[in-house]
């Protein structure tokens, strides 16, 4: 398996009005390249938090303190990766926006609400891939040329063709640029000799500086009537909206376009925040808690579309959830986590077969499984609050198993077998 | 975190429930809202200022010994010599025209201000919280009538209500006072209404409506005490507002008499001495430069101590 | 459990009216609740359940009065023998009854109850809410929450009513030492504990649960259901689970009611209805719960579309725009709610063909 993403011992905190909530405590997890990932815990076990601080998008008073998250994006060498802990926000914005699309729970809060669904789809497309809809916009022109003969109206669309053609030689100058100077970077990643040091400085400088945009292009952009043009992007673009709307089994995706996301139902939002995300061909889609909002008819539908897309669209998911149901339905690795700790990572087979940690055990006993007459086990007393955890193991007050070295020494992850880890004292090798 | 479930690590305070409460929780509020009322520098400030102008207002008789014991808001003059003249050991802040004494006049202005701010507030606060909760909590058709009241006295244009006011009851703090009223109470009207209609959709109003709690005491219990607070706030700012008004109308001349102890009315009174003689332009800064300076002090010590209240009350704000 | 009927529900209606233009005139209404028939028997637990926006949270706060019935009767622990008297009065009267048939409701139906005797209604219905951080006033204490159905309805003062708080707060589980605190200091679970204790405070017979785990974490959701089992084994309690989860709904219910837009599907036994469900809407709901086991080989039944607008339901079944067995006869006419035996009630025309 390649890794896609791997943090490593991250630690965030939020400095409260009553002390120092430590949410994560040195939370380490991998993604693999082509893989639903599920991460799965209770509400306050830090899941949000940790993928947010991999996103690096942890809103105050929250802080990353320490770790690293690394990208194995590099399509020239899988092995290496960066550390965007380290890099600048620019550079994150880059890849929040090519790489990893997130959607999230409330999918009416993620959509604005003055502007029309075809306008919020396409605004992305436009962002993200401008190219593509150029092209598309190129090609609907260069039929018009053919069919009609008349010379004024010819020589008006080979100027916007002209004009098209232009915004794409200075998209392809932008990506090799780009291209050229990311190559770099990596070359210089991670050494230490003061010169590579300082050209990986001025490389990462110059990559922020550079204009997205030739003066050329930005001339046509900005002359009335010449920039007249766009109009024929636009209607490429949303020709490429309702397509996609089509393929998200949106019900009549040519109305839909005009409408405004209040005129939707919740799983009907949650599809266009999906359909946002995917505009961008996203390497890694981050899921947080898409469908504990809607309805079990509703969420099956989702759920069904989310699977499809990993099918064909987009290489891995990371899908953030309380739901053990939903886990146990869409993934395929998982995580389970408590109190900002990881308890255990494992398949989705192993993990409901035969659960290692306690904390894993006490959870799926006490989820209905739907057999009539059962007992539900519960797990005795409360989440800890995070501003004074439990030293040690932050699950051993709660724990049915607990050792004297459970109170004092935070268990390390240890690999079991195959891909199945647990942090948990009772595996230690004696 | 994490928005669905509300099991929120952050929310809950950490609390060992094996301890027996060692004091009345009320009173572990009331510590903790002291607290964070004296971390916040700006409202200490603020607390200052009103509480000077308190003891001032308290001991104006002590600091301002008035000549005429009946009539004390009757500011003392020295002949009637009309420049206004320097400050000097008999009059501290110096006097206005008609050798008014600006000191005198800013003690005894300080117990007008508070009379104006206070009876104007109050009673609106009153009428406010009597007409939005009914209006707020029993909707309808109650709260269709209130509400096209509150419109009404909206359209009336402040300043024509305030003159006829005058001219029906002659001049005085007392018109001012009224004028304020008649136009003052919508705002308030509105605002709790509006505050009690959140607050009457959640789930606690209904479990007590479910166990037989009567509407009064729903109100008393459970809404006011949960609706108020915004309100209070900005009343404890219009406290100042209101005095910035009055001191406007009282410069219009709609407000006190000549040589009534109003911080407003000596602005007035001032009003051709702002500029001196060709020579010495500044050459009588005191008569506008003290009471002007007296009422913005006033009016920012009540807006600081409303923010402070904002701060300290306000659930979303208490615990940042 | 006996087959004394507790609650009965006749032909319930609620409507909202949507008003619009200038004058606010009424243009058309939300048919939150269309004509609802449902029997809850003494010291069971009914679910139900349905899709949000189905009705079911209406039903049970018309139920408790919370909100006011447009239309229909519902009949709280009230003898037999006079509630057919009335129902038939209602079906085949004239109008020279109508003087008796208002006497008769004012006395039987709950909802044209008023004053006392809408106070004493008030003792014995009881509800418990989705979400404890918005049930409990924040600016009460613990003792004073709990307590004030007692103060409410004058049971109990002073010493007497403290002690009879600490007795329903241990019932719950918890004690002395949380009776003088503010909901704040609590985490979900206990504040939801709190909530039960108020609702217990007035020995109530009948508790509408309205999604009291939905807001709660599954290991905590599992001590509170726990919790609400033993309490209905212990003080003889009849429970209305209104919930969207349904394997919580299998968990703890005896017998389970279907609603979706307003109008009752299926009623069933828990047991028999996850075994053999009877209605489309029903199989589908039930294909759509994620079921925490990766290796279930259930196939999933995918709906397409949503559940219309309510203002404007369908005509005839208002399943059938969303039912792959829909004919013509669903599109014009409305199945009845009808008895298939064995306690089992369905209201779909081609049910028998479907199996």
């Amino acid at each position: 398996m390649e890794k896609l993403v791997e943090a490593e011992e991250l630690r965030t905190n939020f400095y409260t009005f009553e002390g120092v909530v430590k949410a994560l405590n040195g939370v380490s997890l991998v993604v693999n390249n082509g893989e639903t990932y599920g991460l799965v815990g209770e509400s306050g076990c830090g899941k949000s938090v940790s993928v947010r601080s991999m996103m690096r998008i942890v809103q105050a008073p929250g802080k990353i303190e320490e770790g690293k998250v690394v990208l194995f994006f590099n399509e020239k060498d899988r092995n290496k990766g960066i550390d965007i802990l380290k890099r600048s926000e620019a550079y994150m914005q880059s890849i929040r926006g090519n790489d990893i699309s997130m959607i999230f729970q409330e999918a009416g809060t993620a959509l604005n609400p003055v502007l029309s669904i075809g306008f919020q789809v396409g605004e992305s497309f436009l962002l993200h891939r401008r190219g593509e809809m150029i092209k598309l916009a190129v090609k609907t022109l260069d039929k018009k040329i053919d069919e009609n003969s008349n010379s004024l109206f010819r020589m008006w669309r080979k100027f916007h063709k002209r004009l098209l053609q232009n915004e794409t030689d200075d998209l392809e100058r932008y990506k090799t640029e780009i291209v050229k100077i990311d190559s770099d970077l990596y070359r210089t990643e991670g050494k230490t000799d003061s010169k590579s040091l300082e050209k990986h400085k001025r490389l990462l400088v110059n990559r922020e500086r550079l204009n997205k945009q030739g003066l050329k292009v930005r001339l046509q952009l900005k002359t009335p009537i010449i920039r007249r043009y766009v109009r024929r992007i636009n209607a490429a673009v949303r020709e490429k909206v309702i397509e996609l709307l089509t393929d998200l089994g949106v019900p009549n995706p040519g109305n839909i376009v005009d409408r405004y996301p209040h005129e939707l139902s919740g799983g009907m939002q949650q599809r266009i925040v999906i359909s946002i995300a995917l505009a961008c061909n996203p390497t890694l889609l981050i899921a947080d808690e898409p469908t504990s909002n809607l309805d079990v008819t509703i969420q099956a539908q989702i759920l069904d579309l989310i699977r499809q897309l990993k099918k064909t669209q987009i290489s891995s998911v990371l899908f953030i959830t309380h739901d053990l149901g939903v886990v146990a339905e869409i993934c395929d690795r998982v995580t389970v986590m408590y109190a900002g700790d990881t308890c255990e990572t494992a398949s989705v087979k192993d993990l409901f077969k035969e659960p290692m940690h306690p904390y894993t055990k006490g959870l799926l006993k006490s989820v209905p499984k739907g057999e009539i007459g059962e007992k539900l086990q519960t797990i005795p007393g409360t989440v800890p609050n995070l501003i004074t955890p439990p030293s040690g193991c932050r699950f051993h007050p709660r724990c049915p198993d607990v050792m004297e070295i459970c109170k004092s020494q935070k268990p390390e992850m240890l690999m079991m077998k195959d891909g199945h880890s647990v942090a948990c004292h009772l595996y230690r090798k004696k | 975190m994490n928005s669905v479930n509300n099991e929120n690590s952050t929310s809950a305070i950490n609390v060992d429930y094996e301890q027996p409460v060692s004091q009345h929780p009320a009173l572990t509020e009331a510590i903790f809202t002291v607290k964070r009322f004296i971390k916040n520098p700006l409202s200490i400030i603020g607390l200052t200022i009103i509480l000077v102008f308190t003891l001032i207002a308290i001991f104006a008789p002590f600091l301002a010994p008035p000549e005429n014991e009946r009539d004390p808001y009757r500011i003392p003059h020295d002949g009637w010599t009309i420049s206004p003249s320097p400050p000097s050991a008999d009059h501290p802040f110096g006097t206005m025209e008609q050798q008014y004494d600006i000191f005198y006049g800013i003690i005894w202005g300080t117990r007008s201000a508070f009379k104006i701010g206070f009876s104007v507030v109050l009673i609106n606060l009153i009428i406010g919280v009597i007409l939005g909760s009914i209006a707020g909590y029993y909707g309808g058709l109650f709260d269709e009538i209130i509400m096209r009241i509150t419109d009404m006295f909206y359209a009336l244009p402040f300043l024509v209500v305030a003159m006829a006011l005058v001219v029906a009851l002659g001049r005085g703090l007392q018109s001012i006072i009224i004028v304020m009223i008649i136009l003052g109470w919508p705002t308030y009207t509105r605002m709790i209404r509006g505050d009690i209609l959140t607050i009457r959709e959640k789930d606690y109003i209904l479990a007590a409506r479910a166990s037989g709690t009567s509407d009064l005491k729903i109100i008393i219990r459970h809404i006011l005490p949960n609706s108020v607070y915004s309100v209070l706030i900005v009343a404890s700012m219009n406290i100042g507002a209101t005095v910035l008004t009055a001191a406007a109308l009282s410069f219009l001349g709609l407000g006190a008499e000549t040589g009534y102890a109003d911080w407003g009315q000596m602005v007035s009174m001032c009003r051709n001495w702002i500029v001196g003689p060709p020579d010495a332009r500044l050459a009588y800064w005191y008569v506008v430069f003290i009471p002007g300076f007296v009422i913005a002090l006033f009016v920012l010590g009540w807006n600081l101590l409303g923010d402070a209240a904002r701060d300290v009350f306000d659930p979303k704000m208490r615990r940042k | 459990m006996n087959n004394e009927i507790l609650v009965d529900i006749r032909g319930l209606r609620k409507y909202y009216p949507v008003k619009g233009g200038v004058f606010k005139k009424h243009i058309a209404d939300v048919k939150a609740v269309d004509s609802v028939d449902l029997q809850i028997k003494k010291g069971e637990c009914i679910g139900l359940v349905g899709e949000s926006g189905c009705g079911k949270t209406t039903l049970g706060k018309t139920l408790l009065r919370l909100h006011d019935a447009s239309e229909g009767r519902i009949y709280f622990n009230q003898p037999e023998e006079k509630i057919n008297e009335l129902e038939n009065l209602l079906s085949n009267g004239n109008a020279s009854d109508h003087g008796e048939i208002r006497k008769l409701r004012n006395e039987l139906d709950l909802t044209k109850f008023s004053g006392k005797k809408l106070l004493d209604l008030r003792k014995k219905l009881q509800i418990v809410f989705q979400d404890p951080s918005n049930s409990l006033n924040p600016r009460l204490l613990v003792k004073h929450i709990v307590g004030e159905p007692i103060v409410a309805h004058k049971l109990m003062k002073g010493v007497a009513l403290e002690a009879r708080v600490l007795e329903l707060l241990e019932t719950v589980g918890l004690g002395k030492t949380h009776m003088m605190r503010y909901p704040h200091e609590f985490s979900g679970g206990q504040r939801q504990r709190i909530a039960i204790a108020r609702a217990l405070a007035t020995n109530p017979e009948f508790i509408l649960m309205d999604e009291p785990t939905s807001a709660l974490d599954v290991s905590v959701q599992a001590q509170i259901l726990n919790l609400l089992k033993d309490l209905q084994n212990n003080l003889d309690l009849t429970y209305l689970f209104v919930t969207h989860h349904l394997l919580v709904v299998k968990y703890i219910t005896n017998r389970i009611a279907v609603m979706y837009l307003g109008k009752m599907m299926e009623i069933s036994p828990t047991a028999e209805l996850f075994k053999a469900p009877l209605h489309p809407y029903t199989k589908a709901l039930l294909s759509a719960i994620p079921v925490p086991d990766p290796e279930s080989q259930v196939e999933k039944i995918i709906l397409t579309g949503d559940v219309p607008n309510p203002i404007d339901p369908p005509s005839g079944c208002r399943f059938h725009p969303r039912c792959k067995y829909a004919t013509n006869i669903c599109k014009k006419q409305e199945p009845e709610l009808e008895d298939v035996g064995s306690g089992r009630k369905v209201a779909c025309h081609r049910w028998k063909e479907i199996q």
